[in-house]
């Protein structure tokens, strides 16, 4: 683990000796940082300063328009739509019924599918039974580009 | 970075492919995109004349108003055999009136009126010529006796149940529109 070195300003003014702990601050300050040493200035505290919903990095649950997309897939903004997702399914009666979670407008950016989108399953009864269900798949995506 | 197949989208962005990190992949750029390379691409993109214009889908066709109403048809025969395939009421009991069942019922309904014209008389409930009585297993698993009246009558309330439910249905059809909640059962026996 390389330490993290905070240097004075005042000792890199011109005509300042440039020492061997200074050489050897500038060369591993920057693995501290990736390191997350003590005292050194935390990486993630900057990247959460610049990370806003539908930028680079963030995260998504939402459907998409297109095909299925499989793990690690990407797809265009354009075809993604922010959604929900349901804790409970309740029918009564016997009447055929559909009913859609609210979503959310187009992204921009490329965005990387973290789970698999399977847009539509379905099953049917057997025998001379009509009953069907669908399902309407949704999975979480990560703004990769 | 290298932009291809760009074209503007119906939202005002343009998607396109960019290449990252040694391959293809595709962008959604938007002038109102959070991040800087976002609005970059769109910019890129929106200058470059070889950028597609948006093409609107082909709209969705009317649906044939005689394929719905063949539709809704199919779907009013359809509730109309779930009910049928369902139970019926007789002497306070519910019984079984599947394709199956209505066969047995009709076989031992006619057998009954055979009875009933070589003289079977009510309270006899051994009219099928067999050395036990003749009995029905209801809905609930439960046994009923039955002389040949009354299997008669049970072989005529199975029949009147049928074509009640044949003729509901066929004033379900006859009706325009076909009333979007058909399977209420206000509309069946």
């Amino acid at each position: 683990m390389a330490d993290w070195t905070e240097l004075d300003t005042n000792t890199l003014l011109p005509g300042e000796p440039l020492t061997s702990a200074k050489a050897l601050a500038f060369f591993e300050n920057p693995v501290a940082l990736a390191e997350g040493a003590a005292d050194a200035p935390s990486l993630y505290v900057g990247l959460a300063a610049k990370l806003v919903a539908g930028g680079l990095g963030s995260l998504v649950f939402a459907w998409s328009t297109g095909a299925d997309v499989t793990f690690g897939g990407t797809v265009a903004g354009s075809a993604l739509r922010p959604v929900g997702a349901a804790r409970a399914l309740s029918t009564r009666g016997a009447s055929s019924l559909s009913v859609l979670l609210t979503s959310g407008s187009a992204l921009t950016g490329t965005w990387t599918c973290l789970g698999y989108f399977d847009s539509v399953a379905s099953a049917s009864a057997p025998g001379e039974d009509t009953s069907t269900i669908s399902i309407f798949g949704a999975t979480l995506w990560q703004r990769t580009l | 970075m290298p932009i291809r197949n760009a074209r503007f989208n119906q939202f005002g962005g343009i998607d396109c492919e960019v290449e990252a990190r040694g391959e293809w992949v595709p962008f959604t750029a938007s002038e109102d995109d959070s991040e800087a390379f976002g609005r970059q691409v769109y910019a890129t993109a929106a200058a470059d004349s070889g950028t597609a214009a948006y093409v609107a889908p082909d709209p969705e066709p009317e649906p044939d108003p005689e394929d719905a109403l063949a539709q809704a048809r199919a779907a009013v025969n359809a509730e109309r055999d779930r009910r049928l395939g369902t139970t019926f009421a007789f002497a306070g009991k519910d019984y079984d009136c599947d394709k199956a069942s209505l066969a047995r019922i009709t076989g031992a309904a006619t057998l009954a009126g055979f009875a009933m014209g070589a003289g079977a008389k009510a309270g006899n409930l051994r009219w099928h010529g067999g050395k036990a009585d003749f009995t029905w297993i209801a809905a609930d698993n439960s046994l009923t006796t039955m002389d040949a009246q009354t299997c008669f009558a049970f072989g005529n309330v199975a029949a009147t149940n049928q074509s009640a439910h044949i003729f509901a249905g066929h004033a379900i059809k006859a009706t325009d529109p076909i009333p979007a909640d058909f399977t209420n059962d206000k509309y069946w026996p």
